[in-house]
């Protein structure tokens, strides 16, 4: 079915796009959103817009536990659940 | 009826979400030495509490919640953050004046650049970005960590994300990053 005969457009796009960049959506809805930006400008300029956005973000969150904490936390777990609990 | 979960398998649901714990810990204190102490916290408090979780429930956003609310009862009290910005004073940029519409400069941006807008972010809109956009929670899990509705998540999402955006590029006008519209014909 066309966008036209379904009744999705920019409007509907917009609604769903920050779903679609963060990979929520479902298949189906995924799929009529990835045909809809082949067709409108527009939407594919916000969609590459708020991807940019998100994976600037995301280069923040950046670090792992150290190590020695993770093992003082297995300590504590262990000391915690006391000499009986089952490993 | 389903058995209580085991206490041994409290290691196993928990363990594998340190990174996350300790990186939003960090967000949350400021402070490598406060996010340390916080996420020891969480984990005896979490371990306490374990009775009370729910087999095949979501562990990470369950484990979350209770460093949040470690945070919020215990830690803020301790711990100076700056003050946070009036969302309604800040004016939303408007797309006519976006010189750069795909928002390629982002990634030209420092993180200690992102990190003051995001830091200076109202504490419900800052933790929506930090578990949705930094670590990649789905909305489902936001909302269960938060305890907030979904719609809620989505809609400090995208106030929150709006506000972001027109203060980096704010920014990037003002160190020259990007050029304002009418210099860039």
């Amino acid at each position: 079915m066309t966008e036209r005969e379904t009744g999705y457009d920019c409007e509907k796009a917009g609604a769903e796009l920050d779903a679609f960049v963060r990979g929520e959506l479902p298949l189906e809805a995924a799929g009529r959103m990835q045909a809809h930006l082949v067709r409108c400008g527009h939407c594919a300029q916000v969609a590459r817009h708020e991807q940019a956005f998100r994976d600037r973000l995301r280069r923040l969150s950046a670090g792992c536990c150290p190590d020695h904490l993770k093992a003082q936390i297995v300590e504590l777990l262990e000391t915690a659940a006391g000499p009986d609990a089952a490993t | 009826m389903s058995a209580p979960p085991a206490p041994a398998r409290f290691g196993d649901e928990a363990l594998p979400h340190l990174d996350l714990l300790y990186r939003v810990a960090l967000r949350l204190t400021g402070d490598p030495a406060a996010a340390e102490d916080l996420v020891q916290d969480t984990m005896l408090k979490a371990l306490r509490a374990w009775g009370s979780f729910r087999p095949g429930s979501n562990a990470r956003a369950w484990l979350v919640t209770i460093l949040r609310n470690q945070f919020i009862n215990t830690w803020r009290k301790r711990t100076r953050r700056p003050t946070a910005i009036d969302l309604e004073a800040i004016p939303e940029l408007g797309d006519e004046d976006n010189p750069d519409p795909e928002g390629q400069f982002f990634a030209s941006l420092v993180d200690d650049e992102v990190t003051r807008a995001l830091d200076a972010l109202p504490e419900e809109f800052r933790d929506v970005v930090l578990l949705s956009d930094l670590e990649g929670l789905p909305y489902q899990e936001v909302a269960e960590a938060l305890e907030i509705p979904i719609g809620t998540v989505k809609s400090r999402l995208f106030r929150a994300r709006r506000i972001l955006q027109g203060q980096l590029r704010r920014y990037a006008v003002e160190t020259g990053i990007i050029r304002p519209q009418e210099e860039a014909q």
